[in-house]
């Protein structure tokens, strides 16, 4: 016989027969016996949902949810510039630092500190950009970005924001899922997870990559963690067909494929019936939802029948891949009730290890991609009345170096700066945040926040709070203990909050 | 155990032990309590012919009473030493606690003899005991729970009967704050503070560390480790460091596991001492930064304080009939709390495709509750606006993308509540807008795509100043055109 249907039916028998019945009771009953001795069951924490009585319905995890206080945003749209730009060239302007620049940097900056490439003694770089103040705030911008400086009294800058990890793929991991190390769910997942999503035909958390290369963290950035699996960011292509491997394959229709994922849920529902694996019911919902897309990813993400105007306005070009593309689409997507659009651009890596990214040279490039479709996105959402409900938050997971990179103790042909974790700026616009205003100070290079300092759990218990969670609650039970977003960190920043 | 004293109480420096050995007095003395009592229930109740027998167990029974009293005794004399308890009582009731280990004992050597005559003077004796144990038991409960824990909320008749003092009522209520500026910082803020979380240790009682926070003139004086606070330095007051130190400090205060102060209340006492610990000023006499004016404000009566997310501006509505709300859910009607254990609802209509007047019905059981309603992209009928118009508590209302109206704009004119409104992609146009002048909550007003005119904008500005009016541009250029910001 078929090994597949041998093993089908060794599992079958594992469900009903005596032997396996009797084997079961003996070690399972021994198991629970030595857990409730260890004390396995004893300070079992209720959970988010027992705690506020919210009943969670496992066939729609989608269902909307509420949330602890009412929400000043409902949905977020999370501009990650990957790579980290420099903070020095865009926002936080420090004149001091250009007097310095081309001196040695003095030891007490560099004693005890680890930097990704830095060796021996850098020199001081100063501000490779030209700055003017803008708006009624009098916020610095810098030359790289005119359009956006024109947005400054609609956001609220931190300015001191730091984060204790100095290379790409575990500080990405720090910011979208609150752990430096891979497991845990991202921030787009535990909103989903706690809200529900609004539009039953589109997936709640979808993820748009930009920039010709993944974010160093991968796919555990925008994953689901030990959360149902249902929460992970759904990653949609701008260019081509938008969800691989949804579409049908040739020779079958709507209505087969109709038939036969009612015929694979039939079954997956009798397979849950047995075992009682909320995975079960995961991969059903994941099916329906994968059939609804069908229809309203393609409709979605099809940016052709915008007006020229609007293309005019983000920079856009129908078809092709780019982050002005992906500003339209997470526009589109809010506009359709989506929880939360994750953007990632890749390429702010400025070591001034090559042109393209040297602050000197593809620095401004890589600024005047971004400039006019986050502009025009801030626009677009304010005059349609969505900016009042949507958390934009730009960002990226640290912040460069005041010094200048001198990989292996050598002079670098171009400009740029090495990986810092004690300084960065991060803007957040709309829902429930402060217009035109500016939290927390960086020292007169801009290598420490002096004041107001916020890190990286700061930020993301600001954003769930705008969402109308309190970030300690909003928990999960998983290996005996309820966990967070935040984990015992966090607090948020009122001073930001309308 | 009498021997001991003089030698002990010479010790300055206590050592760790008979600290803690002494902690486990409140363990220990209530098991001589239960054998006195139970003694004395069956001395009384030995007299009937019937339960005669029970009197043999009685000896027995004060033995370990008189035992456990003498170790009662000496586990608090060791707790005595830890200081922080008012003198007089704290003395009472030790020797109270010595007179009934010691009647105990005499007691049960009485119940032991064989002669008569010590026979009959065992009953004075052991009724002596039994009263001791109720006075050094009372003593006991003043020292640790406060002298008027017992009459706290004894009612005012018993109170009379008792000879007690009326109570004063005052003392119970803190003065509500209406004015902010007019409270006194001390009398209305300060110390209000200190009695929730500081004087239950600190009193004229019990003064734990030797210090009493129930008046100014006691906060001034300090504890055993002098001042507790420096007027006009906060940095160096030993109260706010101390109430800074995290809560697994054994130097915390208030100690972990009792009311703890807020994060306004610690605010407002570092600007206190700040501001030179003023004891009979007004906050008006101070100078309020912008940071500490949120802060006070929070002090104000009524104001939401502590945790403010957890209670949104609540208008109290009953809960939505259930079965209205599932009708709504039936075609397909987004319907959700606002947030949990709230009754107010948010309705959008994002998921519906199809939507007839007649379904407009469905939305009369739920007008009270709804303060968020979303029917963009849809074909909204008379009967529907109509209905809209009767959501007193509406805030957000969604119409872009609607076949509404100039007419319409009449029939949702008295949502008195109403803070924004999206008009966009509609007909409207600058006569409609008129209607809208009565909307004097109004924040935000988007009108893009829409028939209405900058004039008809700056015409509704005049009568709706603070209102933010939105008309887009899809200009070339993509910059908004807005009639009015924010100054």
């Amino acid at each position: 016989m078929n090994p597949l249907f041998l093993e089908a039916i060794q599992r079958q028998t594992e469900y009903m027969t005596r032997r396996h019945f009797l084997s079961k009771c003996t070690t399972g009953i021994g198991a629970m016996a030595l857990a409730s001795l260890t004390g396995c069951f004893a300070d079992k924490k209720p959970s988010q949902e027992q705690v506020s009585g919210i009943v969670r319905d496992l066939s729609r995890p989608f269902a909307p949810l509420p949330s602890h206080f009412a929400p000043k945003a409902k949905r977020v749209i999370f501009l990650h510039m990957a790579g980290a730009p420099s903070q020095l060239e865009l926002f936080d302007y420090k004149p001091e630092l250009q007097k310095l620049d081309g001196q040695l940097c003095p030891p007490s900056l560099l004693e005890g500190k680890r930097f990704a490439f830095i060796k021996g003694v850098p020199k001081m770089l100063g501000p490779q950009a030209q700055f003017k103040q803008y708006g009624q705030s009098g916020a610095w911008v810098s030359h790289h970005l005119p359009e956006f400086a024109s947005m400054v009294d609609d956001v609220s800058f931190l300015k001191a924001m730091h984060t204790d990890q100095f290379n790409h793929a575990p500080a990405q991991l720090l910011i979208q899922t609150g752990n430096a190390r891979l497991g845990r769910p991202s921030m787009g997942a535990w909103v989903t997870y706690g809200l529900g999503s609004e539009n039953e035909n589109l997936p709640g958390f979808i993820v748009l990559l930009s920039g010709g290369k993944a974010p160093d963290a991968g796919k555990a950035g925008y994953g689901s963690g030990f959360l149902p699996t249902v929460y992970q960011g759904v990653e949609c292509r701008s260019k081509g067909e938008p969800v691989l491997y949804v579409a049908n394959p040739e020779g079958m229709d709507r209505d087969l494929r109709k038939a036969s994922l009612q015929a694979i849920n039939d079954i997956n529902r009798i397979q849950h019936e047995e075992t009682g694996d909320p995975e079960t019911i995961s991969r059903i919902s994941q099916y329906e939802m994968a059939f609804k897309m069908q229809i309203s990813v393609p409709e979605v993400m099809d940016i052709k029948d915008e007006p020229q105007w609007v293309h005019e306005m983000y920079g856009t070009e129908p078809g092709k891949s780019s982050f002005a593309n992906n500003c339209l689409l997470a526009r589109r997507l809010t506009e359709r009730g989506v929880r939360f659009v994750q953007l990632f651009d890749w390429g702010w890596d400025s070591h001034g290890n090559d042109p393209s990214n040297a602050l000197d040279k593809g620095f401004s490039t890589l600024c005047h991609n971004i400039d006019k479709p986050i502009t025009a996105l801030l626009k677009d959402l304010k005059m349609r009345g969505l900016l009042d409900e949507t958390l934009v938050v730009w960002g990226a997971e640290f912040g460069r170096t005041p010094m200048q990179e001198n990989r292996e103790g050598k002079q670098m042909e171009f400009k740029g700066r090495d990986h810092h974790t004690e300084a960065f700026t991060v803007w957040m616009a709309g829902g429930g945040i402060k217009s035109g205003y500016s939290h927390g100070e960086t020292d007169e290079i801009g290598y420490y926040g002096i004041k107001d300092r916020t890190d990286i759990y700061d930020l993301q218990a600001t954003i769930l709070h705008c969402l109308g969670f309190n970030h300690e609650k909003l928990t999960y039970p998983f290996q005996g203990r309820n966990f967070r977003l935040t984990d015992v960190h966090g607090k948020v920043i009122t001073k930001i909050l309308v | 155990m009498f021997t001991i004293t003089p030698i002990l109480g010479q010790i300055e420096n206590i050592p760790e032990w008979i600290l803690f050995l002494g902690r486990f007095h409140p363990l220990i003395v209530h098991f001589p309590i239960g054998m006195v009592i139970m003694a004395a229930i069956i001395e009384v109740f030995a007299r009937s012919p019937k339960l005669q027998s029970l009197r043999e167990a009685n000896s027995f029974i004060l033995l370990w009473g008189a035992l456990g009293a003498t170790v009662a005794c000496i586990a608090g004399f060791m707790l005595s030493k830890s200081g922080g308890y008012d003198k007089v009582s704290l003395k009472t009731h030790e020797w109270l606690g010595y007179g009934v280990a010691a009647s105990c004992w005499f007691a049960y050597f009485l119940k032991r003899s064989q002669t008569t005559i010590l026979h009959k003077i065992y009953t004075p004796i052991f009724t002596g005991c039994v009263f001791l144990i109720f006075a050094a038991g009372h003593y006991g409960g003043n020292l640790t729970h406060g002298s008027d824990y017992l009459t706290q909320y004894m009612p005012q008749p018993i109170r009379s009967l008792a000879g007690l003092p009326v109570q004063k009522k005052e003392k119970q209520t803190t003065r509500k704050i209406t004015d902010i500026n007019q409270a006194l910082v001390f009398e209305d803020l300060v110390q209000p503070a200190l009695e929730q979380t500081c004087i239950s240790c600190h009193n004229p009682e019990k003064q734990k560390g030797d210090l009493r926070m129930d008046t100014p003139k006691m906060l001034l004086k300090g504890g055993k480790n002098g001042p507790i606070l420096v007027a006009g330095k906060a940095e160096d007051s030993e109260m706010i460091k101390r109430i800074h130190l995290p809560l697994e400090d054994d130097d915390h205060m208030p100690p972990k596991g009792k009311t703890q102060l807020s994060d306004n209340q610690m605010a407002m006492l570092i600007w206190w001492i700040n501001e030179g610990a003023p004891f009979n000023k007004k906050i008006s006499d101070l100078t309020v930064s912008e940071d500490m004016k949120p802060v006070l404000a929070s002090f104000i009566s009524g104001a939401n304080t502590e945790n403010k997310e957890d209670k949104p501006d609540i208008i109290n509505v009953p809960k939505a009939d259930a079965k209205a709300i599932d009708a709504l859910r039936k075609i397909n009607v987004f319907v959700m709390p606002i947030a949990q254990e709230n009754n107010l609802l948010e309705i959008s209509f994002i998921n519906v495709k199809t939507f007839t007047d007649e379904k407009a019905t469905l939305l009369s059981p739920v007008s009270l509750q709804t303060i968020w309603l979303k029917m963009s992209h849809l074909a909204i009928g008379e009967k529907t606006i109509t209905e809209i118009g009767k959501f007193n508590n509406l805030t957000r209302l969604h119409l872009e993308y609607t076949n509404i109206t100039d007419v319409d704009l009449k029939k949702i004119k008295g949502l008195n509540s109403l803070e924004y409104l999206n008009l966009i992609g509609t007909s409207v146009s600058d006569i409609g807008l008129k209607e809208l002048a009565s909307l004097k909550k109004l924040k935000k007003l988007y009108l893009w795509q829409t028939k209405v005119t900058p004039q008809g904008a700056a015409e509704l500005q005049k009568a709706l100043p603070e209102t933010e009016i939105n008309l887009g541009d899809d200009s070339m250029s993509g910059t908004a055109r807005l009639i009015s910001e924010k100054k």
